[in-house]
């Protein structure tokens, strides 16, 4: 009798996650079905049932000679400098969401956060747009530089591919700053006020309490923040290299999503593309286990 | 694909420049037509001024029908409303429902390719209904076209000839498609005023400098340099670039190189990418060292390193440069159509607008009319309901009254008759478009431009003769136009150039091959090929924009000999050796069209 009770206790719990797991399998699993157009030669109104089978050619294509292999390394390397700037400064939105908080003038400080949050919201194809308006040869900042004296020729930002890297992380900070800082202000709003209390009562000035109350507690956060960031490390989208893209600053900023787009909806096939994204994949979960490790490592959990 | 899009921009662009152009051409001239805004109540509705009528061969139109119209030409997605959105209502019964991969983007063909059913009317590049007929998507038209009243007079020297030569896919020689924009002249007749591609500047400036004789290009960039020296800024104080470049519609290779190789006799047919083809029939490979490409290509650096060259080029969009079209900011033009962004009839009347000036060492190759159409096709989808209605609705976008609904409005509202029994624009019919003159409520209401066919698109092209009055369907060519548009600027030019239009002296002086219009199946390519020519395409472009813009002349030529050995590790051979086979076949039908002259 007492088993009987506890197996359909169980299977009713298990009929509570059921939906989700239910998701899951469509909505994770299914999509992997479709790795199997890599190994077709694919194009669309052709049926895949009647498309030639081609094993590895489409991987292979992508380091038959010199010039693809020099290509995608070129385009791996941009893929890290740019990822891996993004994590070198991911603990900027934290900072931003400390100090924000320290401001104790409610309405400036809505203000900051009002302003520092819109650009999330703007779109790349705007946000060029304004580049362009500020930093075209006819543009403000030409303009100023022109009226000060300080250069006679304008100054072509758009079109170098010096510190692309750097400006493309900065557009991308700039734009998302403001944003990413919700979670850690909603982080620190959880902290316990009578951690904040005792800290005080025993004399610690704003810094101290920030370094030793503050901080620690948004560690758990940045760490698992820290962790998805790499997990989605190769995936640095490919709106903003699109629209920032010229032949000048191209071989610096092609960036993998961004050479699969190219390469796939620029005149291509789609089992190329396909190819690339498993080897994505594969790669992401690659780096994702060596972090979890290393967090294991270094502060005895993870979160795999 | 890429080129596809760029196609599709351009054509609509023409078109819509080119109605633009008219329009502002015309925009002062208002002189013998004051009734124009007041005649315009005088028709029905929906009435047909030439009786066509859609009732007969028994097709019942009291069932609404909504037509999903796949469409590469559209630059519009969505419902057709406005005056032909109610036009197709009142006559036929039928709401368009248009499909815009120029707005939703590419992956709209291959997605809904792969489902199986693009759509019920279809406007298709060649090489994608090469694609469609084999997997069962096309409707075979041959029995729906015989039963109608004007597209079956175009079969047999039209339709047939296009169709028969997708021998692969169409080895039962069926009618699957109707070219788009076919013109009713001749192959190889070519009947625009001025050559698509050929030098252009603005007169004023040219006078200004003392219109010194171009004997060659080096003669244009010291002109040019006199002309930026003497006019460096705008009116309102805008600095004058006088060769600006544009990335967007960028294909195989660079689009700004690939025109201006046209004046010296070298095309890049469509469907091609690594190859330029002259009259004579020489195919000549881009990378090349002695290829007019590379010499375009010399020209640019030159100029840019003269300071000729806008200096946001590579960074710019085309909107951005048609704003500087707009306000005169740009010295040298070379398509047909970007007259029409500046030039106007009261700009014109003072001598002030751009035309065309020749260089005297070019010899400019021209395509002909499109007797064969434009590289796009009308097909029905085979799963379409009601395909009747459709070929219907078709047959009368082909007749004398759709056409002109289509490129010129309304009878009495933007053209009427004249005494003599042919048409002329009336006053509201010349600023129509560009001012999005509204509608009298009868005819549906709303902005005129609004209200135009979004189609963008039409099988016979406004190059065919309207049998009521013997003149083309386009209204740049009626004589009531030609005779409005003699300004100072024109007639200080005709008397200059002795000649009534640049077509007209590129012809005397024996400075234009004009090729025959060749349209027909070039074979899609395979994966393999489609993978290559696609990071061929890249390099050439990207390497050429680093070339115009190099420090030296050694970068220049450091960078195109590291362009010629790195696609060659891309698979240039074999990309090459499809475009020649492409190349070749238009060569031959080239032949074969002047030797049936």
């Amino acid at each position: 009798m007492r088993s009987q009770s506890i197996r359909s206790n169980s299977f009713r719990k298990f009929l509570y996650i059921s939906p989700f797991m239910v998701l899951l399998a469509v909505f994770s699993y299914y999509p992997l079905y479709g790795w199997v157009y890599a190994f077709f030669d694919y194009t669309p109104p052709i049926p895949l049932s009647q498309s030639p089978f081609v094993g590895f050619k489409w991987f292979h294509s992508l380091v038959e000679n010199q010039v693809k292999i020099d290509q995608l390394l070129q385009v791996i390397k941009n893929t890290f400098g740019i990822s891996g700037l993004g994590i070198l400064f991911s603990w900027l939105p934290m900072i931003f969401a400390i100090f924000l908080t320290e401001i104790k003038a409610v309405r400036f400080r809505k203000f900051i956060q009002t302003v520092t949050t819109l650009p999330n919201f703007i779109s790349w194809v705007l946000v060029y747009s304004l580049a362009f308006s500020m930093f075209s040869s006819e543009g403000m900042v030409n303009g100023f530089l022109h009226m000060t004296g300080l250069s006679d020729s304008p100054v072509l930002f758009l079109q170098s591919s010096d510190h692309v890297w750097l400006t493309m992380w900065f557009w991308a900070t700039w734009k998302t700053l403001g944003w990413s800082a919700i979670l850690y202000i909603a982080a620190i709003m959880g902290i316990d006020e009578s951690l904040y209390e005792a800290a005080y009562v025993d004399g610690a000035t704003r810094m101290q309490v920030i370094r030793h109350v503050v901080l620690p507690s948004m560690m758990p956060t940045y760490f698992v923040l820290l962790m998805l960031q790499i997990a989605s490390f190769l995936n640095n989208g490919l709106e903003q290299y699109f629209v920032f893209q010229n032949a000048f600053n191209k071989d610096t900023m092609q960036v993998l999503d961004l050479y699969v787009y190219n390469l796939a909806m620029g005149g291509g096939s789609y089992s190329v593309s396909v190819a690339i994204s498993m080897l994505k994949s594969l790669i992401s979960v690659v780096l994702l286990f060596s972090v979890n490790g290393l967090s294991k490592l270094l502060r005895g959990e993870g979160i795999v | 694909m890429r080129t596809h899009i760029k196609l599709g921009r351009k054509s609509a662009l023409l078109l819509g420049t080119a109605i633009l152009l008219v329009t502002t051409a015309l925009s002062g001239c208002s002189g013998n037509s004051n009734n124009g805004g007041t005649a315009a109540g005088t028709a029905e509705p929906g009435t047909p001024t030439e009786s066509s009528d859609p009732g007969t061969g028994g097709i019942d139109h009291s069932k609404p029908l909504t037509i999903t119209v796949f469409n590469n030409a559209a630059n519009y997605q969505g419902e057709q409303t406005g005056w032909y959105g109610k036009l197709l209502k009142d006559k036929f019964n039928i709401t368009l429902n248009i499909l815009a991969p120029q707005v939703a983007g590419d992956q709209l063909y291959k997605t809904r390719s792969a489902s199986g059913d693009l759509g019920d009317l279809l406007i298709i590049e060649n090489s994608q209904l090469e694609e469609l007929i084999p997997a069962g998507m096309i409707m075979d038209l041959t029995d729906l076209i015989k039963n109608t009243e004007h597209l079956s007079k175009y079969v047999d020297n039209h339709f047939k000839p296009f169709n028969v030569a997708f021998e692969k896919q169409n080895p039962d020689g069926k009618i699957y498609a109707l070219p788009a924009f076919t013109a009713d002249t001749s192959p190889t007749t070519f009947s625009e005023e001025l050559p698509y591609s050929s030098p252009i500047l603005p007169w004023d400036y040219y006078k200004g400098i003392g219109a010194p004789k171009l004997n060659n290009l080096n003669d244009l960039m010291t002109a040019l340099k006199d002309m930026q020296a003497k006019y460096p800024k705008t009116p309102d104080g805008k600095p004058i670039v006088p060769i600006t470049l544009w990335k967007d519609w960028d294909g195989g290779s660079m689009e700004n190189v690939r025109w201006l190789s046209n004046w010296y006799g070298y095309e890049q047919p469509n469907g091609t990418t690594t190859i330029q083809l002259n009259a004579k029939g020489d195919i000549v490979p881009i990378v090349d060292d002695n290829s007019m490409y590379k010499k375009i290509l010399q020209f640019y650096y030159d100029a840019n390193k003269m300071g000729l060259v806008d200096p946001d080029s590579p960074s710019q969009d085309w909107t951005k440069v048609s704003e500087k079209l707009t306000n005169k900011q740009v010295l040298l033009l070379w398509y047909s159509w970007q007259r029409g962004f500046y030039n106007t009839i009261e700009r014109g009347n003072q001598g002030d607008g751009n035309v065309a000036v020749p260089i005297a060492d070019s010899h400019l190759i021209q395509n002909s009319d499109a007797y064969f159409g434009n590289g796009r096709v009308f097909a029905i989808g085979s799963k379409a309901k009601e395909p009747e209605r459709i070929m219907e609705l078709m047959d009368w976008m082909s007749s004398p009254e759709g056409l002109r609904y289509y490129t010129n409005g309304f009878e009495g509202f933007n053209y009427e008759k004249t005494p003599e029994g042919k048409f002329k624009l009336t006053e509201v019919g010349q600023t129509a478009f560009q001012e999005n003159t509204p509608v009298p409520d009868e005819y549906g209401g709303g902005g005129y431009q609004d209200g135009q066919s979004k189609v963008n698109s039409m099988i016979m092209s406004d190059f065919v003769v309207d049998p009521e009055t013997k003149e083309f369907y386009n209204s740049t060519y009626w004589a009531s136009t030609i005779e409005a548009n003699k300004t100072a600027l024109t007639t200080d030019w005709q008397k200059t150039y002795d000649a009534t239009t640049p077509t007209e002296y590129y012809q005397k002086n024996n400075m234009i091959d004009i090729v025959p219009n060749i349209n027909t199946s070039l074979g899609s390519d395979s994966s393999d090929v489609k993978n290559k020519r696609s990071q061929i395409s890249d390099y050439v472009k990207n390497t050429s924009w680093k070339m115009i813009f190099a420090k030296d002349q050694a970068q220049f030529d450091q960078l195109w000999t590291k362009l010629k050995s790195d696609v060659t590790g891309l698979g240039w051979d074999d990309v090459f050796a499809v475009d020649k086979e492409r190349a070749d076949k238009i060569v031959k039908m080239r032949a074969d069209a002047i030797a049936n002259k």
